[in-house]
């Protein structure tokens, strides 16, 4: 059997010392994977709330742009006819 | 543990140095953590990495496993130092406790012995005689170190290598102290035997 300091002797030779090499490339690479924490997003009726907020905003631009274009519209067609109409009586 | 480490400024960074971040408490830096602060991450990591480095490496006695395991424990201290609590336990005992316990659930699971582990080819003709018996030692001592029990190795790692005290192991190992120390005792009692057995052999084929 060992003594106990010759044990000890035989563990210090074992001994492994962790290069200084290994170590950065080690500190690298975690410092590489701890990415900044993406923060939890609520989702609203299953969607991206991004794609959520972006259908409202969109449904809010048709729903104001809606009547201005309909007023537009009739407006544009009023004239073309009165121009028909004055044409009509121009020429006809 | 190590204070007053340079640290990083930038996430990638390492040139620089933050001086406030570098004399924080473990716990400070671990609340910085919660909140998502990179530099108070990178300055744990520096305190702490080398020594968690240097345990699993003889816990495991595998380079690359090694590597593995104190990349998830430090990851583990920035994607859950939320959950951590100041009062339960010290910062870096709470860490190398982690460490010490992927270490024994990766030597559990263990179903083959890696490429790696295999002995390295002593070129004898490039080192002196020497060298080559220090070798063949580290070596042997080694493979007895591998054969213990995770808990009998996490012991001699801990209170030989890493020169923890008694007290200190049996915070990181969750035990008695009258249980590290029991540990010690099987562990040496078993490192004689396997040593002692090797040595006969050498000294056989000396003969």
């Amino acid at each position: 059997m060992l003594e106990d300091d010759r044990l000890d002797d035989l563990l210090d030779i074992a001994r492994q010392d962790v290069s200084q090499h290994r170590l950065w490339a080690v500190r690298r690479t975690i410092l590489l994977n701890a990415t900044p924490r993406v923060v939890r997003r609520r989702f609203i009726f299953g969607f991206h709330p991004a794609f959520t907020l972006a259908t409202v905003l969109f449904g809010l631009l048709l729903g104001f742009s809606t009547p201005v274009l309909v007023q537009s519209g009739q407006a544009s067609l009023s004239s073309d006819l009165s121009t028909q109409a004055f044409g009509a009586e121009t020429f006809g | 543990m190590t204070k007053g480490i340079a640290v990083s400024s930038s996430w990638t960074d390492f040139s620089h140095s933050t001086p406030d971040s570098a004399v924080m408490s473990d716990e400070e830096l671990c609340m910085a953590v919660a909140q998502g602060d990179e530099k108070a991450f990178a300055v744990l990591v520096d305190r702490y990495l080398p020594r968690l480095l240097a345990v699993s490496t003889r816990m495991l006695a595998n380079p690359s496993e090694a590597d593995d395991v104190a990349q998830e424990a430090m990851l583990r201290v920035w994607t859950r130092s939320i959950l951590w609590q100041p009062g339960s336990a010290k910062f870096g005992t709470w860490l190398h406790r982690v460490v010490i316990n992927l270490c024994i659930d990766r030597l559990r699971k263990r179903t083959f012995r890696p490429l790696e582990d295999a002995a390295e080819v002593v070129d004898l003709t490039a080192n002196p005689q020497g060298d080559s018996e220090r070798l063949q030692i580290g070596r042997a001592v080694r493979e007895a170190l591998d054969q213990l029990p995770g808990k009998q190795k996490a012991a001699v790692v801990l209170c030989h290598y890493e020169g923890y005290t008694g007290k200190e192991a049996a915070a990181i190992l969750q035990i008695s102290v009258l249980a590290v120390q029991s540990l010690l005792v099987r562990a040496r009692a078993a490192l004689r035997l396997s040593l002692a057995a090797y040595a006969a052999e050498g000294q056989a084929d000396h003969a």
